[in-house]
């Protein structure tokens, strides 16, 4: 696993040159104008992306790709441990058991299958003593790390109202070390790889936010393991395995955990659960402007239903949530599990801190941004403000910011080239035409005179 | 740098849409967000006290490299006691305005806990201007 310094953020997403077409499709879904259309192909910005993955879903041309990991990689370690989301059960028909999939994860080399959602008690723990420990309201779940990441760059003042816990793929990751510690086994031959249902979860393993280090060794991508496992599944099928005995089962709570809905019912209070980035966004405003006083947790989840969302699952999203919650209704137990819980204890759980990341400024120095935000409001004021995405930028304010900053060239505005071409008469016409009058004004042609 | 907004009495689809505008642009400025949330916390009271008791009003904002300077002038009836406003609690809100979910007598006092000069003048049937600043 690649080793990050400090100042860059490691992502899994990004742009495949040759694929990419410079279609704006990506730039203008992108909840954090993280994306520039520069020389024909897409460019992410390292500082603003949170790994979302809505810019891969909104990608014609296939160009957006997500860091691959090796099923070869897992053969390094004597003990291989396969750590599942139980949204990969979702993915599968019905007729595919919890037996038939640990059994096709051992054929494929693992030698031993746990679920992520094992310790989501210990979130339930977190979430509640972070409530009764703190007076923060809303207190936000730190469950999808494309929504801490979110909190970071874009709300930063509600970084402290984040949960703060370990991921739980870290805290599983713990306790399956611990176990392992307890037989005598080695750490360093254990290998815990992650089945992860989007790009987010793999930052969350390769770079944790307001932690060192994870537990996880490595990543595996769902879509992949879909296939392998399929051909696996295939094998099996109407075969029986006298000496395969499964050591783990879900509760139904944590079958449910990764869903829509999942955690709120074990917190305290008022609480609301939202999924999909933009509804999340559109509340954050809310609560950042102070205008919600007295909601007490907020669930909140980047993709539409969850993890059942997740950009690399295979499964409709819907009919996942389905499956999982008959499964929870019929196959889940109620009861708790092994004793290799409770060696765990809430300070190994904690994290430090979630630092913010804010995205917004225009200079470190305040007069020097008064100057450059004044100049902004000028140049977007020029703009025709219709957000057409010609000049590479998602929106007329993107574009008015990237001019200040000295990113663009104002003549990158389609609008202002013409108006500036007073040669192109006939482009002038047109434009007029359509947009109006105030769209093309003479100010704007002395301004630029003036300015070049 | 100097903003300014107008602010309708009795619109509280749009309370705090001032607010929110403002504190985009202190984002940009790269104000410490802490900072932010002081400014923003005062500014929605005293923006949705303008929407709750005036008849219109608007806010004045100017912003230098050590200072946020916040005015907000309403025509409106005035307060008839600033001091007895200032009391935690204590509000002339109307029960419809309540039953919206505003008028819980914090205002003024949340004002003043999140600003760092705050000065009040209030004359009964014509208005009341809110001025305060806070330190970058």
């Amino acid at each position: 696993m690649e080793k990050q310094s400090p100042s860059s953020i490691f992502h899994a997403i990004y742009v495949d040159e040759d694929r990419c077409i410079g279609c704006t499709r990506c730039m203008k879904i992108c909840s954090t104008a993280a994306i520039r259309i520069c020389n024909g192909t897409a460019m992410i910005s390292n500082s603003r992306c949170i790994d979302c993955g809505e810019c891969m879903k909104a990608c014609n041309s296939n160009a957006i790709h997500i860091s691959q990991g090796d099923l070869q990689s897992i053969f390094k370690y004597k003990y291989r441990v396969a750590l599942i989301p139980a949204v990969l059960f979702g993915q599968f028909k019905l007729d595919v058991t919890h037996d038939d999939l640990h059994r096709a994860l051992l054929s494929l080399g693992f030698t031993s299958v746990y679920e992520e959602e094992l310790s989501a008690e210990f979130q339930i723990d977190a979430i509640r003593r972070f409530q009764q420990e703190s007076d923060i309201k809303p207190v936000i779940s730190s469950f999808c790390p494309a929504i801490v990441r979110l909190i970071q760059v874009k709300f930063p003042t509600l970084t402290e109202n984040l949960v703060l816990v370990k991921s739980l793929i870290d805290i599983t990751g713990l306790t399956i070390l611990k176990e392992a510690a307890n037989k005598g086994i080695d750490p360093s031959d254990v290998g815990i790889f992650y089945i992860t249902p989007c790009a987010a979860k793999i930052c969350a393993v390769v770079s944790p936010v307001g932690d060192e280090k994870s537990p996880i060794t490595g990543f595996l991508n769902m879509d992949m393991m879909f296939d392998r496992l399929s051909i696996e599944l295939q094998k099996i099928k109407g075969t029986v395995d006298p000496d395969f005995k499964r050591k783990t089962s879900l509760t139904r709570t944590e079958v449910k955990w990764s869903l829509t809905g999942g955690e709120i019912k074990h917190a305290f209070g008022r609480k609301l659960s939202i999924d999909g980035i933009a509804n999340v966004i559109e509340f954050l405003n809310k609560v950042d402007d102070e205008a919600i006083d007295d909601i007490d947790f907020l669930e909140l989840r980047a993709c539409d239903q969850g993890c059942a969302g997740g950009i690399l699952t295979q499964g409709n999203r819907f009919l996942t949530v389905e499956k999982l919650m008959m499964r929870a209704n019929k196959k889940a137990v109620n009861k708790r599990h092994g004793p290799y819980y409770s060696d765990i204890t809430y300070d190994e759980i904690k994290v430090p801190t979630v630092n913010p990341r804010p995205i917004e400024g225009l200079d470190k120095d305040i007069s020097v941004a008064i100057k450059k935000m004044e100049q902004k409001q000028e140049i977007y004021k020029m703009l025709p403000q219709l957000d057409c995405g010609c000049c590479g930028c998602p929106t007329c304010e993107a574009f008015s910011e990237d001019v200040v900053k000295s990113l663009k060239p104002l003549s990158s505005c389609m609008f202002i080239q013409v108006a500036f071409n007073s040669k192109n008469d006939k482009g002038k016409e047109i434009i007029k035409k359509i947009w109006g009058d105030s769209k093309i004004v003479e100010e704007l042609k002395n301004k630029l005179e003036n300015d070049n | 740098m100097h903003l300014e907004y107008k602010v309708q009495g009795g619109n509280f689809s749009k309370a705090g849409h001032a607010s929110g505008e403002i504190k985009k642009v202190l984002k940009q400025l790269n104000v410490n967000p802490m900072v932010i949330k002081r400014i923003v916390v005062a500014l929605y009271e005293a923006e949705v006290n303008i929407v709750a008791h005036a008849y219109e009003g608007d806010i004045i904002v100017d912003i230098d490299d050590s200072k946020v300077h916040v005015v907000l002038n309403d025509s409106g009836p005035g307060i008839p006691s600033i001091e007895r406003a200032m009391e935690k609690g204590y509000s002339t809100a109307s029960p419809l305005v309540r039953e919206m979910g505003f008028g819980a007598g914090m205002g003024l006092p949340n004002i003043k806990k999140n600003t760092d000069e705050l000065n009040i003048k209030s004359v009964v049937g014509v208005g009341t201007t809110v001025d305060f600043i806070n330190y970058l």
